[in-house]
């Protein structure tokens, strides 16, 4: 799915002031793209997410989606697992709260559940998993409704460094093999450069867009490889130089 | 570390059992009174003569049937106003002041006016009873509900969950612990509710027992009725929090 943002801004009103936490951005997110969002924190990059989610509405500004009423789903830093639910009933969550848990649709969870190394975790509750799986499972819930867009709010950010370098390529080749529209929010420059196809580089708080990238990595070379690139060290300098820039 | 779990208990019936007997043989010597302080073994004759002649059972059973009743009544009361107040922001706004009076005032104090609203019987023991144990039972739950992860609650709104879905799918099963939990606190504030009831209006109970027996200044009695309370309330706390055990566990 396309999406269009045009000219977000986002003022908090608070009781006795208003906070400016987005000033004004724009980017298009063409269908099937990964644009990854870098800024430090408290820049207003979960405030942008909410604001395209639909869970909370923009000061200013319009956000244009192809269809009428998109699927979303979001993942974020934490797996948001629900500790009473076994592995497959975890990920059907989309699908049973939007009453679509049919029988094909469970068959399809299971086979995503077995592809992406979780087939002898099917029916067991999420405290058997380890960090890294239970991103993974989490991942299945959110592409399990089959969604037009897919929102990620940091979702590496818990795992320890190896696990994110490992756990963040293995959802690149599943969203770009499913060819899900996703956007990926994260202050971790290298893993906006590895995952994106755009990288929206923000301003601090309130934010502007301050450049927008695009790497044009080798789709098929491992993060490694990819971290190990020229263009990829001129890059992450480029992007380093933006954020440090007054 | 398995020999201290055993050790416990033993020191602790050991505990008991020396001061059963320095009580024993001060009331021998004669050096306590036991007309005012009665003596182990008074006690226990008490106990068998109450429990062959005077009904004992009936007592008991009947302080049992109000203490289920008052605790069932007052969790299923309690969890369902946490609901209503969870679903209705408003409703929990303006009920909010008073449930925190309510909650520190000594419940004691309503016996009055509960016994002219309901009557010298059963029904006002039990009021009695789910007033003491109900309020702090709502706090705990309404709190736990308002206290669910915001994440998982942005989880579900993405995923266009109704307010129903989030409620029955969400905050009630994350709680689970919380209103188990809640049920220790209530067992032992039920207790006191229908032993305070039956103080004040009682024929029956052992409430009704000690009562009686400070009355006819008989103080085998008194005691003898205090020794059933505390097995009862042991037993009845050991069986929450074995249930809570088996729930949790699930
Ligand atoms: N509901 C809110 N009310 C007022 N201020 C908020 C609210 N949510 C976030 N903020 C503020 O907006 C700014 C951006 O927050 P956020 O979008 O979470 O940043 P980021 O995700 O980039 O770290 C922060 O300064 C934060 O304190
Ligand atoms: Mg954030």
């Amino acid at each position: 799915m396309n999406v269009i943002l045009n000219n977000i801004k986002k003022i908090y009103n608070n009781q006795n002031d208003n906070f400016e936490a987005i000033k004004n951005i724009s980017f298009n997110l063409l269908d099937g793209e990964i644009i990854s969002i870098v800024g430090k924190s408290g820049c207003g990059k979960s405030t942008l997410l909410n604001i395209i989610s639909g869970l909370d509405k923009q000061t200013r500004g319009e956000i244009i989606f192809d269809n009428k009423n998109p699927k979303i789903s979001y993942m974020f830093q934490t797996d948001a697992l629900l500790p009473y639910r076994n592995v497959l009933d975890n990920a059907c969550l989309g699908l049973e709260l939007m009453n679509n848990k049919t029988n094909d649709n469970i068959d399809k969870v299971k086979n995503m559940l077995k592809e992406y190394g979780l087939k002898d975790f099917i029916y067991s509750k999420p405290n058997k998993l380890s960090g890294g799986m239970k991103q993974r499972v989490a991942l299945v819930r959110s592409l399990a409704i089959n969604p037009d867009l897919l929102l990620l709010d940091e979702p590496f950010s818990a795992l320890d460094y190896y696990n994110r370098i490992k756990v963040s390529e293995d959802v690149f080749k599943i969203l770009k093999n499913n060819k899900v529209s996703t956007i990926l929010i994260t202050h971790d420059i290298a893993e906006a450069i590895t995952m994106g196809d755009k990288v929206v580089v923000l301003s601090s708080s309130p934010s502007i867009v301050k450049n927008i990238y695009k790497p044009n990595l080798d789709d098929n070379l491992s993060f490694i490889d990819k971290r190990n690139s020229q263009k990829f060290n001129d890059l992450y300098k480029q992007i380093w130089r933006d954020l440090n820039e007054k | 570390m398995k020999n201290k779990k055993i050790l416990i208990p033993i020191i602790d019936l050991l505990i008991v059992a020396i001061f059963l007997i320095i009580w024993e043989v001060l009331s021998q010597a004669k050096i306590i009174n036991t007309f005012i302080f009665s003596s182990p073994i008074r006690i226990y004759k008490t106990l068998i003569d109450l429990l062959l002649n005077g009904n004992l059972l009936m007592h008991i059973f009947v302080t049992l049937k109000e203490v289920i009743i008052s605790f069932a009544l007052g969790t299923f009361l309690a969890f369902i106003i946490s609901i209503l107040l969870y679903s209705n922001k408003l409703l929990a706004k303006i009920i909010d002041p008073f449930l925190t009076m309510l909650n520190s005032l000594p419940k004691v104090a309503l016996g009055p006016i509960i016994i002219i609203w309901a009557g010298a019987n059963t029904n006002s023991i039990i009021l009695m009873a789910i007033l003491t144990n109900v309020i702090i039972s709502i706090i705990t739950i309404y709190h736990g509900f308002i206290n669910t992860d915001k994440l998982k609650i942005k989880l579900f709104k993405v995923f266009k969950a109704s307010k129903s879905q989030i409620l029955y799918k969400l905050v009630i099963p994350s709680n689970i612990s919380t209103i188990v939990n809640s049920l220790k606190i209530n067992i032992s504030l039920t207790l006191i509710g229908v032993i305070m009831g039956e103080l004040l209006v009682s024929k029956k109970g052992i409430g009704y027992l000690i009562l009686y027996g400070s009355q006819v200044f008989n103080l085998d009695i008194v005691m003898a009725g205090l020794f059933v309370l505390i097995i009862i309330s042991f037993i009845l706390y050991k069986l929450v929090l074995l249930l809570n055990k088996k729930i949790v566990s699930n």
